[in-house]
Parts: structure tokens; sequence; C-alpha cells
């Protein structure tokens, strides 16, 4: 039986071609919008590469101060003198890491400016960040603390520099400072902000150390615990050592703000700049939802409309199968087989889509150095579109089928 | 006829639910897309206040436990580097423009609260900037010394503390135990780019010959057609002037670029999604209309039989799904008014909301047109002999 109903489906797709036609095209540029949103969600949410280890890892990345009267402010990214006050004497976190944000450098090579972001890191970094290398080592914390001028260098800037070659041991000269490379890793995606730079350095190469007396400014800090449990325990002992600070201007500025956060409530931040609310997740995460449903309704409804017009098209040969003995839930069963084969063939379309248009970003660079990956969750969010699509778009018109009177559905008259 | 074609829909609006609420959540999307590209435009088009042809930045880190020797590093490192023939123009400022750092400070006035950005510059840095001003005058060596100090506002903030009255010479209090003087008034500048919303905004003056002044950032007008190669003669004298100072070179028009293709890939998106969206609307009523005409044979036919012509039978199926997509307009309307009624969203007036709603419709109703008018088109071939042979 389920045999026939399955060759019959294909037939009655190939009957209407336009009608195919558009059930796909919205079945499967819904899908590939929505594989393509929550791919990115999903690397950003569940890094894949350097910040694997994401759900043990909180983040200090901004800080704001507070004037004595409560009504100017400043807000930026922490200073290394904040950190290394707040979360270097931390006992919760297993490693605790202090390091520059991106910064915009130049080298030149025969004359052509190569363009490079920088950052300057402590040797934790690498240890809570898990890198790829493919080719010599990270700086261990001896060469950071003596500041050697050594540098790791991500694939793509050791091609710029020497092209195929090996970069081991050859130096490049970027902002005036001469560094010896000593390991190569793989590129990382610019979402990954916590790791992504082209050229890392010790943090203490700089000849300068005035960084290391300011509160404010340029730096950011991840603190990792042994498991993921640990991480409410790390924020509250956070939090603690935040209260007991004091800027060292602090009868301008009294009031010090900052927050721990995981990398959702990074990217909740992002929309909420006040660091003096708790980062706003749950919100995120429902504005996200309703988005998403609100996004496919349209082109559910539009299914749905479709698949009536459909059905009253083929209402003479509903007459004839209800006149000879079809129950109403042989006619709904089958009429919904048939819509959840349509979205299959959609589903399949749309992962094609999907995978092409993935493809084609990674291709052009709008997000240097991404590669979207389709992973378990990923997969399981797409299929689950497929059902939404396919059992909803289907329920009503084959309730409305299997309510047609037979005789006249024979004459055509609904 | 169209008041017939009403009378009629409206009879079956039942049956055209359906196709009513497709239309309803159609038209609040396209709504919203409009509504957003529209206040983009607004903001993006206001003044952006300053010109950024031919100007670099060279942001260093400055030592405050040092403030001295920082200023005297800084000061020294400005004057060798405004020797170089190919500078015509050099100033210091707080923070570079078109990224997202600032100084902001809330101003308590009898008009009320206002929240304000605020920058501090050498003198001459603002005509080098092509800043335009509109009332009193520039900041210079004048507001030495003075006991209460000068600043700059913009148009936005003196309308706000002052409204139409002068403001030249006029105090205003800042930060609860201090009061500034307004020297000057100036069109605007927009420090975070084109993209920023409009708003208050201040200048301060950056004193070059006290040693206790402090900023961040020095910025370099160069001669028109400087290869950007010229960088690397930079680095080695920023390099020679202070060794132990990191110095970030980039031009004002790069960091410009990264604030436009930032701004617009937020706002390509919901756009390209939005089409896809119309397309499948578009798609799914050609479908839906062309299955319903196909249907009516008797009725058309009938029409036809009793003289009425084609293009008579051509209109109605156009009219038809034109009164369905203006009650889904009314309805949609109906919900999206309620977003400017209660102010949720700042930018969004009542002028732009109704201009939105004007080119929503006028969109929608093209689109029901042409969707309606391939299957009018079959309508029309309906012959009476059709109708009448019937069953």
């Amino acid at each position: 039986m389920l045999r026939v109903y399955i060759l019959l489906a294909l037939k009655v797709l190939q009957r209407r071609k336009f009608y195919t036609f558009i059930s796909l095209f919205c079945i499967s540029v819904t899908l590939m919008v929505i594989l393509l949103v929550s791919s990115l969600i999903e690397n950003i949410t569940h890094p894949p590469g350097p910040e694997r280890n994401s759900e043990r890892f909180l983040a200090i990345e901004k800080m704001s101060i507070i004037a004595a009267n409560g009504r100017s402010n400043q807000r930026t990214q922490p200073g290394y003198q904040f950190l290394n006050a707040v979360i270097k004497p931390m006992e919760t976190p297993e490693l605790t890491s202090i390091f520059s944000t991106r910064s915009q450098v130049a080298g030149f090579r025969n004359g052509k400016r190569i363009k490079s972001q920088l950052k300057r890191t402590d040797s934790q970094y690498w240890k809570i960040l898990q890198f790829d290398f493919i080719e010599g080592r990270p700086f261990s914390e001896l060469e950071a603390k003596q500041g050697q001028h050594l540098a790791v260098i991500s694939e793509d800037t050791a091609r710029q520099y020497f092209d195929e070659t090996s970069a081991l041991g050859k130096s490049i000269i970027v902002s005036g400072e001469s560094y010896q490379v000593i390991g190569v890793v793989a590129n990382v995606s610019v979402l990954h902000w916590n790791a992504s730079a082209d050229i890392w350095v010790p943090l203490f190469a700089n000849a300068s150390t005035a960084f290391t007396q300011q509160a404010m400014g340029g730096f950011m800090g991840l603190i990792m615990g042994k498991t993921p449990e640990q991480i409410p325990a790390m924020k509250s002992e956070f939090n603690k050592r935040l209260a007991a600070y004091k800027h060292p201007d602090p009868k301008r500025w009294p009031v010090v703000i900052a927050s721990a956060n995981s990398k959702f409530e990074q990217i909740a931040r992002l929309f909420n700049k006040d660091l003096n609310v708790p980062p706003k997740t749950k919100e995120l995460t429902i504005w996200i939802i309703v988005t998403m449903v609100l996004f496919m309704l349209l082109p559910t409804i539009n299914l749905v409309n479709l698949n009536i017009s459909r059905i009253l098209e083929r209402a003479s040969e509903i007459g004839v199968r209800k006149s000879f003995g079809a129950r109403s839930s042989h006619l709904i069963s089958q009429f919904m087989l048939e819509n959840i084969i349509l979205t299959c063939i959609g589903g399949v379309i749309g992962f094609m889509l999907a995978l092409l248009s993935m493809y084609f970003i990674s291709v052009s660079g709008v997000v240097p150095f991404h590669s979207f990956e389709i992973n378990f969750r990923v997969f399981a969010a797409a299929v689950s579109v497929i059902l939404f699509f396919g059992i909803l778009s289907g329920v009503y018109p084959a309730w409305k089928m299997s309510r047609m009177n037979p005789i006249n559905a024979l004459k055509g008259v609904i | 006829m169209f008041a017939h074609i009403f009378k009629m829909m409206w009879q079956r609006k039942r049956a055209n639910s359906l196709i009513i609420i497709e239309i309803v959540i159609a038209f609040i999307v396209l709504l919203a897309v409009v509504a957003f590209i529209r206040v983009s435009y607004q903001t993006y088009s206001a003044p952006l206040g300053f010109e950024f042809d031919n100007t670099w930045s060279i942001e260093f880190e400055p030592d405050i436990k040092d403030r001295e020797k920082t200023g005297l590093t800084a000061r020294q490192t400005l004057q060798v580097i405004s020797q170089l023939p190919e500078i015509e123009d050099a100033h210091t400022m707080y923070f570079p423009p078109f990224i997202e750092a600032s100084s902001s400070t809330t101003i308590d006035t009898e008009n009320g609260e206002f929240f304000v950005l605020s920058t501090a510059v050498s003198d001459g840095a603002q005509q080098a900037m092509g800043m335009k001003l509109l009332a009193g005058r520039w900041l210079n060596e004048s507001d030495n010394g003075q006991t209460i100090r000068s600043v700059l506002i913009n148009k936005l903030l003196k309308d706000n503390i002052f409204g139409d009255g002068n403001a030249v010479n006029q105090l205003f209090d800042y930060e609860g135990d201090e009061k500034l003087r307004v020297v000057g008034v100036f069109e605007d500048f927009r420090q975070m780019g084109e993209f920023s919303s409009v708003g208050n905004y201040m200048m301060f003056r950056t004193d070059l010959d006290n040693p206790k002044s402090y900023y961040r950032s020095i910025h370099i007008w160069v001669k028109p057609g400087t290869p950007r190669a010229f960088e690397e003669k930079l680095q080695k004298l920023l390099h020679q002037s202070a060794p132990n100072w990191q110095f970030e070179v980039t031009t004002w028009q790069q960091l410009r670029d990264e604030h436009i293709r930032s701004g617009m890939v937020v706002r390509i998106i919901p756009i390209v999604i939005s089409l896809f969206l119309m397309l499948m609307v578009a798609f799914g009523l050609l479908g839906v209309l062309w299955q319903n005409v196909t249907r009516r044979t008797q009725e058309l036919g009938l029409r036809r039989a009793m003289g009425a012509t084609a293009a008579m039978v051509q209109m109605q199926i156009v009219f038809e799904l034109l009164v369905i997509s203006l009650m889904a307009i009314t309805i949609g309307f109906l919900i999206a008014i309620q977003l400017p009624i209660s102010g949720v969203i700042e930018q969004l007036t009542w002028s732009i909301f109704f201009q939105s709603v004007a080119i929503s419709t006028v969109i929608i109703m093209l689109l029901s047109v042409a969707c309606a008018y391939y299957p009018s088109l079959i309508a029309t071939r309906y012959l009476p002999a059709d109708a009448l042979h019937y069953e």
C-alpha cells in the first residue's frame, strides 16, 4: 500500500510541475536560510577550532568606570593593570590569560603592504585556546616573561610573507619591530574573536611597559576552569575580586564595572551594552526563536494555500475514492505522505543550496577565514524544520479534503 | 464595479482567510524592512560634519602614570612628523573617528537630561577636518587659563539646551560641579560614522603646550596622492622619535570603509531574506489564483455569454486580488501602527512610518497585479460554449 502511495505521490508531483516548483522553491529556500543561520549561531556558541573549550572558559572583554557624580562614564576594553589585579590572583580557574585586543599592524614585503591583526599574549593563552599548529610551537612562559621577539603567525600570513616555503626561523618586521617566527597555526575565523588574529607575539616583547599601569583599554582576559561546572564559582569569585578592586584614580572613578561572560553571554552583550545589568541571554534566545518561527510562518501559510488549491483540483479523484469506500483516515494519511515526500525532496534541495551558499560565502571572504560546518545539532534543526513544514502545511488541507462530500466532489463543486 | 467586487469578496472573506493572513504577514515583513531601510537611509544621509580624505590616524599607548613624559614624547613626535614634506597638517584627538570608542556624559539642564559624546582636539583640527561653524568661533589660544573651560557644541545639543536662543558665551552645568562656556556651535561631528545615530556632541580643546594634556592619537593630513607605502617611512620615523612606543597607522578612509562594510552587511541580509519571502508569496498567490480561475470556468463563461468583454473578465480577476490585498493591508496596518503609537522604537517617527506604509502598500499592490495578470489572461480564454457544456 505504502509503495502505491509513494508511486502515486511522485506521479502527482509530475502532473502539475508549476505547483511542484513553487512548493519546492518555498521549502528549499526557507531551509537554506534556516541552515545558514543555525550553522552560524552554532559556530559562535559552540565554536570549533581554538575556542573548542569554550564551555569551560569565561571572557572579560568590556569594562566601564563611573565618576563620583554617577553621570559621566567611560566604557572600553579592560586594561592590563585591571586584569592583572583582578583575574591573576583568582583561585577557582585552572588557567588565566591576559592578552591584547586585535590591533591593525602593517608589514612590508618588497614595498608591498601586508595588513595583519596582531595580538600580544601571555603563555597561558596557548593552553586555554587549542590552536592547530601546522609547524613549530607556541612561546613558553619564560620566553613570554623575557619578552623575546618571537611570533606565532597564521597560515595565511605565512603565505603572504614567505609564499609556500616554511616560515619557521625566519623573521618578519611589523610596525618597525622584528620578530622571529616560531610557529604557524591554521587560520582562525574572525567570528571567534577571543582567538582570532594573524600574528601573536609575547606581551612583553614591546619595550614599553606603560601598559602594565593602565586600568583601561586594549586588553582582554580569559579564565578557564577544569570542568564546565566551575563556571558559576568562577563568576562569583570574579565578582568578589571586582568589588575589592580600586581604580588607580579612585577619587574620580570610584565605581568599576565589568563582567566575566560565557560565549553566548558575549554575544548577548553585543545587543545590550549596559554593563550594569547581566547579559540578556534569555531575551536573545526568545528573539532568535520568535524571528525563526515568524520567518517560517509565511512559507508555511503559502504552502497551506497551495495545498488547498491542489486538493480542490483533485476533487473528482477524491470523490471516486470516497464513493468506493475509502475512509477519511486513508485519505488523510495518503495526502500527508505526499506532502512529506514533497518536503523531503525540497529539504534535500535546500540542503544542497545551503552547502553551495556556504561554499560561496567562504570563498568570497565576506567573513574572513570562516568555514561553515554542518554538525549533528544543525542537521537536527534542519530535519525538525522539514518536519514542521511537512506536517503543518499538510494537516489542514488533508483535514479539509477528508470532509469533502463525495457527491459534490464528483461533480467538482465544493 | 469596484464596489460590487468588494461586496463579493466581503461575502467570501472566510474562504479567502488564508490568503488574507498570508498577505498580512507579507505586508508586515515588508513594512519592517522598508522602515528599517528608510531609517538607515536617514541616518546615513544626515551630514557627517567632517571630511575624511587624505587623513591618517596614528594611535599609540599613553602612559597615564607619567602624563608629563607621555605628553612630551607625543609633542616631540607631532613636531617631527609635521616637518615631513608629505604632511600638510597634524593634530591630536582623543579617539579616532569611525570606531566604537568614545567618552560620554550626561548633561543636566532645565530642558531635561541629555546624553552627550565628547572628544578633545588640538587647535585648528576643526578647520583641517572641514567642519562647519554655525555660530561663534573655534577654540584657540585665547581659551588658555580661563577659569571656566570653553567648549564647542553641535547644533543638536545647542537646540536641546538653548532652544532657538543664542548659545555663544552661555554657560551650562557639566558633571555637577563644573560649568562650561560655549564658544561656538558646529553643524555636527558624527564621530562613529554615517550609520551611527545622530546625537549630541561636544568638543574640548587639547592644549599642546600644557604638559598635563592627554591624548591617545595623532592625525595627519597628507598631501593628496600620497601612496599608502608612505607608512613604511612614517613608521621608521615614529620608531626613531619614540623607540619604546607601538604605533598603529590607519587611514580614515580605511576606518570608514570598515564601518560602511559592517553597516551594509547588517542591512543587506534582512533585505535579501525579505526578497526571497516576497518571491515566495508572489509564486504562492500566482498558483492559488491560477487554480482558482480554472475552477471558475462556469461563472466566467457565463459572464462572457451575457456579453462581458474579455477585458472586463480580466479586470474582475485582477480587482478581486486587489480587494483581498487591500483588506489584508488594512489589517496589517492596524497591527503595525501599534509600534509608533507605543513609541518603542525611537527613530520610527510618524512621517517615516507613513512613508514606509505607502511604499509597502504600493509594492504589495504591484505584486498582486503581477500575480493576477497571468491567471486573468487564462480566464479570458474561456468561451461561453465551454461554460454551457460544463458537466
